[in-house]
């Protein structure tokens, strides 16, 4: 752990743009993280499975393509875009609302520990400080002052997300959002962003335009280095709903060889299960 | 006058001689059972009175004592009532003392005389057997039962009366005999042909049964698991006459025994719902009665909503499933019964159920992990394979053509359970789940591939360490089921399909 002040060299420049900077920090972990360009992901700490889901889709691929993602090591959504950008080329930088030595909630205790071995985490204040409620609408405009902009998974109705949306329209900067039901109340938040002006997202490419990053297509290059021997299930499990189940339905001769085969493919990274059993193509 | 007729009163699987001694003699009329008797013990006073009354026999009211011996161990049971009846008859000299040595008696009795059925005939019969004493009189329909043991002379009466002549030698009586033990498969009433589309999940309880290794189902409400678990005894091998017995013995114990087939036959299902107490599962009482773990003896013990269960009667799950058998510890003595049963869980994969499909589940995470958490480590441990039961698409109903049968799969489970004896008759073990760590080292080796394969898979799909053995053992069934010397590199690759659940959340 290291204390940098606001005097020093090494203190973001970024941070000393905003209202009210913090005059010190601590930080722990890979400090060369700092220079990435960096997005804010958050959202509802009780979120739905489609907001899980999203979290860890928008936080991979932007992580994939360099970006760093920042958010509040919270439960839900920040644990999962923590989780998900960590192990991506764009790692992930977490801010505390407590001190270092305090770290809340406590489940999050193991996701605190290998963010620092990967990635880095940030807290203001001394390392012995608890947690404490009016710490965290405070920590939010780190978060967003960090980044070059944020995006919102889920809110509910005033939620502590607001805060650190309305913090970064402040800040002069975009807040994107990812569409939902207007039934959902994870949604109604967002949902009402929408309304007042954020940016609606449907694709990591949205917010690559908007910060001025160009994109290139390389998915048909990586269709391509996919292994002949795994051609067929891989086409299958792309263009279908495959489980065990159906693989065993439809070429009952080579059980044996699919199994090694699926298991191959899952180790390799190519294709994963999920909760319901069903194969997806890792992106 | 004294009279001593014989009993046999059980005390778990096992039972003890007991000697009725009754005595009868002048002072102020009275009735006394002394020798830890129970409450339905000591109530037989009124219906051994009655029916005897009842009977036409002569009853005089003088002062009657009763003493059960050995007295030092508490006794329970209505088995006594005919005993008792018979010595103070004797005591009261209505009946002849020339067969009552070498009978031994156990009825209980209705107030007009009849002989009822009692609980654990098979265990008493065998007791007396090992005991010496081969001459048994029961109530009527306990005769079938008894007569399952060989060298006993099993005679059966209808009421008291007939007891009273037939000692008397003025009714003859013929000892029943045992019908021939037949080897042959009833006739199940399920089918795994009835399951339509599930083959990977069929193709992974039928390693599970080859390999006698304890399953957990995983899958949302309606994907079929208690279909499928109901059908797993379809593909256990036969019974031998030996199981069957041993089977009717506890199941005797527990008076569960169905009314016309007094010998089980069919492997046990037994299916407890989730608000058992813990000990109606692994058995208690004053003097301990089987619970549903050695019900299912031979067979299949099926806990539906496993989470649900009381933590308490699951962590006490460990020890028999380890040893396969549980001891009941009372002050006084211990009751052992066997529990060697295939333990099939089954389970959601969340508190609604429905994580994993669609956007249907609104679980938290932490819920979720509190939900897989009441399943401790230790019991895990003991639990080799893991199946995701998959809802099936409705294209996979029109796909599947009518799948695998019960006989297909069993004739499979036998050959690879063939196997295994074979290979492990130096050891004393019969099926790869039994393997320890230091056979593991010696019957499950890898080649250099497999090997590679494993490391990789460790590495990344976040297998925790405590499955390494476990995709060991069960890669050696899925071996002897395809029929294989060597364990290859697609049996590991298998195998790890198995360990899904256990996969630490990424």
């Amino acid at each position: 752990m290291r204390k940098i002040t606001i005097a020093d060299v090494e203190y973001l420049e970024e941070l000393r743009k905003i209202e009210n900077p913090p005059k010190q920090l601590w930080i722990e972990g890979k400090e060369e993280i700092l220079q990435r360009k960096k997005i804010a992901i958050v959202g509802s700490r009780c979120c739905s499975e489609y907001g899980r889901k999203m979290a860890s889709k928008f936080a991979r691929e932007l992580s994939q393509k360099g970006i760093c993602i920042v958010s509040g090591l919270a439960k839900g959504i920040d644990a999962v875009a923590h989780q998900s950008a960590m192990q991506e080329k764009g790692g992930t930088i977490a801010i505390l609302g407590s001190g270092m030595h305090c770290i809340y909630p406590k489940e999050n205790k193991g996701l605190f520990q290998e963010i620092v071995e990967q990635g880095l985490v940030i807290s203001e204040y001394e390392p012995d400080t608890e947690a404490n409620s009016k710490f965290f609408p405070e920590r939010n405009r780190i978060v967003s002052g960090m980044c070059l902009g944020t995006l919102v998974i889920e809110a509910a109705y005033r939620s502590g997300t607001s805060i650190t949306v309305a913090l970064t329209r402040k800040q002069k900067k975009p807040v994107f959002c990812i569409p939902n039901q207007l039934e959902e109340r994870n949604g109604v938040g967002t949902n009402q962003f929408l309304k007042q002006g954020a940016k609606l997202i449907t694709s990591v490419e949205d917010i690559m335009q908007e910060i001025g990053e160009k994109e290139e297509k390389k998915e048909e290059e990586e269709e391509n280095e996919i292994k002949e021997e795994y051609r067929e299930i891989y086409e299958m499990i792309k263009n279908e709903t495959m489980t065990r189940d159906s693989f065993y339905a439809r070429m009952p001769e080579q059980i044996i060889n699919i199994e090694y085969l699926l298991t191959m493919m899952e180790i390799e990274g190519i294709i994963h299960k999920d909760a319901g059993g069903i194969y997806q193509i890792e992106k | 006058m004294l009279s001593i007729v014989k009993s046999i009163a059980l005390q778990g699987m096992d039972g003890y001689l007991v000697e009725v001694e009754v005595d009868v003699g002048n002072g102020i009329p009275c009735f006394e059972i002394v020798g830890l008797p129970n409450a339905s013990i000591k109530e037989a006073k009124e219906r051994v009175k009655v029916a005897i009354k009842n009977s036409k026999l002569p009853f005089e009211n003088r002062k009657i004592l009763v003493n059960l011996s050995p007295a030092d161990k508490r006794k329970e049971g209505a088995l006594f009532d005919l005993p008792i009846a018979v010595g103070i008859l004797r005591a009261m000299r209505v009946i002849s003392g020339e067969k009552l040595e070498e009978f031994l008696f156990i009825g209980e009795l209705s107030f007009d005389g009849k002989l009822r059925p009692v609980k654990g005939v098979l265990a008493i019969c065998m007791e007396a057997a090992k005991q010496g004493k081969h001459k048994i009189i029961v109530p009527e329909e306990n005769g079938e039962e008894a007569s399952l043991v060989e060298m006993m002379e099993v005679y059966t009466a209808k009421n008291l009366e007939e007891v009273f002549y037939f000692l008397n030698g003025q009714l003859e009586k013929h000892p029943i005999m045992a019908k021939e033990y037949s080897s042959k498969k009833q006739e199940d009433k399920l089918d795994f042909a009835e399951v339509v589309g599930q083959e990977a999940i069929k193709r992974g309880i039928e390693i599970a049964v080859a390999g006698g290794h304890n399953l957990l189902l995983i899958g949302s409400p309606g994907s079929g698991k208690t279909m499928l678990a109901q059908r797993i005894p379809t593909i256990l091998p036969q019974l031998t006459r030996e199981e069957a017995l041993e089977i009717t013995k506890i199941h005797s114990i527990a008076g569960i025994l169905p009314k016309e087939e007094k010998l089980v036959r069919q492997r046990p299902f037994r299916a407890p719902y989730y608000r058992i107490s813990k000990n109606a599962l692994i058995g208690g009482g004053a003097i301990p009665k089987p619970g549903e773990i050695s019900l299912a003896q031979y067979g299949v013990l099926f806990l539906d909503e496993f989470p649900e269960f009381p933590k308490e009667a699951l962590e006490t799950l460990r020890i028999p499933l380890e040893e396969k058998k549980i001891s009941i510890a009372r002050t006084s003595f211990t009751a052992t019964y066997p529990t060697n049963f295939m333990l099939v869980a089954a389970m959601n994969p969340c508190p609604c159920g429905y994580y994993g499909i669609g956007e249907r589940c609104h679980c938290k995470k932490s819920d979720i992990l509190r939900y897989k958490e009441r399943i401790s480590g230790p019991l895990l441990d003991r639990i080799d394979i893991q199946l995701l039961v998959t809802r099936l698409q409705y294209r996979q109903i029109e796909e599947g053509k009518r799948g695998k049968t019960s006989q297909q799969m069993r004739d499979r489970v036998n050959s690879a359970r063939k196997r295994q004896q074979e290979r492990y008759k130096e050891e004393g073990i019969f099926s790869n789940a039994e393997i320890t760590s230091e056979l593991i080292e010696k019957y499950c080796i890898l080649e250099e591939d497999s090997k590679k394969l494993l490391k990789l898979a460790f590495e990344n799909l976040n297998l925790s360490t405590r499955g390494y053995h476990k995709i060991l053992k069960v890669a050696r069934t899925i071996a002897d089921v395809e029929g294989a010397e060597k364990i290859k590199t697609e049996h590991v690759a298998e195998a790890i399909q198995y360990r899904s659940w256990d996969r630490r959340d990424s």
